[in-house]
């Protein structure tokens, strides 16, 4: 191999970063949530409460950031540990993972939406 | 190399708690969460059912024994958060000799934080429901 | 004086039992002791490797009681048993007795170019400072026992991981000033089954008999790896 070729074209890289990025951002995003949601017995996880809660942007963006970082997070471990098992479909598995969490978050943002949408009937 | 020799990770014999333990539960309480995940985006399409359907949902889930699961997942997601912190911190090359000592302080951090959410949900769930 | 029982897994992967040995021991009688007491004394099939008897060779790694260790420098009266259980290294091809196959170990660690690599031809020496080489001093010294590849939960699953000795001697050239091909051994180590297959269960620090950390260096290596792939990236310029 010659001394001007780069290193091999892979995205485990930045898969592992994102690994320890999503870590880190949930570990705020999870203790927020689980405050939000457990700490006040059922006062905050009432329906009208909800659907309050769902009308400010700011919440609206926490939610979404938080689905994404969680769904690549957990399908990413997966995907580690399917590898560990040692398989020769690299690519496939990669464009397996790939599939299901765009899927995954998809339908997330659109129950978010749908549940707004609940609120304000039209 | 079978498929059974394939699941090798999962062996407790002759592994250190701080290090080979800690990897085996850090990934079935992972799998714990990703399992739980999909259940509770399917439990929260209930919302769009509206509120007399989601009420009954609520009574059911605000139950005894759904709260005591609950306790055990939130025991499940502190183990993941807390080995999760140490692991983050160790894989950028800090502290790799301490292993044994960080992987402790984490858990008793984690255990300090779950109790203390355990105290708040049980307490506003028998003070309030 | 002690006896103790040695249950060693004895055959060849077609036809195999667990053997029961009765051996004396002592305070200081190794393992590798106990290995020749039983091969001269009781049971002249036995098979198994050593040579230097002082843990440089890395020629007598075994699972001692599910754990790798190395038989020269693994006292007997330490472990504390009554029964001890010797097996050959896991994740490795099994040949006889406590005998296996190094080849995959040695291809693996062939491939993440283990020598300096420079691209000029420098005439004298290549200095180095004390501060230079105290960055990566330990582990240089590796023996190339494998016990850390047979402690890995990844290695013994996965037979295309690269392994924690090949990983921490790729971190030992790269980190040392004298190299130059550090991009080179990139392209190799990250790769979805070179260091991006660790995940930091640290088993091979655990097992290591010249307490080099393994894991440490793979970790390092991780973050020379990311780091070179955020620069490339950003097209930062990345220079080799």
């Amino acid at each position: 191999m010659a001394f001007n070729e780069s290193v091999k074209k892979t995205m485990e890289p930045l898969a592992w970063l994102f690994q320890m990025i999503t870590a880190i951002f949930m570990v705020f995003f999870l203790g927020v949530h689980l405050i939000i949601a457990h700490a006040y017995g059922i006062n905050n996880i009432l329906f009208q409460k909800i659907l309050e809660r769902l009308q400010d942007p700011w919440w609206q963006a926490f939610y979404i950031v938080f689905i994404i970082s969680v769904t690549y997070h957990a399908l990413n471990g997966l995907r580690g540990i399917i590898l560990d098992m040692g398989v020769k479909r690299i690519r496939l598995l990669n464009i397996i993972f790939w599939i299901v969490a765009i899927v995954t978050i998809i339908y997330a943002i659109w129950l978010l939406f749908g549940i707004i949408a609940t609120a304000n009937p039209v | 190399m079978s498929f059974k020799d394939s699941l090798n990770w999962i062996n407790i014999k002759g592994r250190h708690l701080q290090s080979g333990i800690a990897f085996i539960l850090h990934r079935l309480t992972g799998l714990v969460i990703l399992l739980y995940l999909y259940m509770h985006l399917g439990a929260l399409s209930q919302l769009l059912n509206g509120g007399i359907a989601y009420k009954n949902f609520l009574s059911t889930v605000e139950s005894p024994p759904f709260v005591a699961l609950d306790i055990l997942l939130f025991l499940v997601i502190f183990y993941h958060g807390a080995n999760g912190i140490r692991l983050v911190v160790q894989e950028f090359g800090i502290g790799t000799r301490r292993r044994k000592l960080f992987f402790w302080i984490m858990m008793v951090l984690g255990l300090i934080g779950w109790l203390l959410l355990t105290y708040f949900v049980a307490s506003s769930f028998i003070g309030g429901a | 004086m002690d006896k103790v029982i040695f249950r060693i897994k004895k055959g060849t992967p077609e036809k195999w039992e667990y053997k029961e040995y009765e051996v004396p021991v002592e305070n200081g009688t190794t393992i590798l002791d106990a290995l020749y007491y039983i091969r001269d004394n009781i049971d002249r099939t036995l098979s198994f490797r050593a040579s230097c008897r002082m843990e440089v060779c890395g020629s007598c790694a075994i699972m001692v009681n599910n754990f790798p260790r190395t038989a020269c420098s693994t006292q007997i009266k330490t472990i504390g048993k009554k029964v001890i259980t010797l097996e050959p290294l896991a994740g490795y091809k099994w040949i006889r007795d406590l005998v296996v196959d190094f080849d995959e170990f040695f291809k693996k660690h062939e491939s993440v170019k283990p020598y300096l690599v420079r691209k000029d031809n420098p005439e004298g020496q290549l200095l180095q400072s004390p501060e230079q080489l105290a960055k990566y001093k330990q582990f240089t010294l590796c023996i190339k026992c494998g016990a850390c590849l047979a402690a890995c939960p990844v290695a013994v699953s996965d037979p295309f991981y690269l392994g924690p000795a090949a990983l921490a001697a790729a971190y030992r050239f790269n980190a040392d000033s004298r190299d130059q091909g550090k991009n080179l051994r990139l392209a190799v180590v990250s790769d979805a089954e070179g260091c991006w297959r660790c995940h930091f269960s640290s088993e091979c620090s655990e097992a290591c008999p010249k307490d080099i950390d393994p894991a440490g260096a793979i970790q390092k290596l991780k973050v020379q790896a990311a780091g070179y792939e955020l620069k490339r990236f950003f097209h930062l310029g990345v220079k080799d």
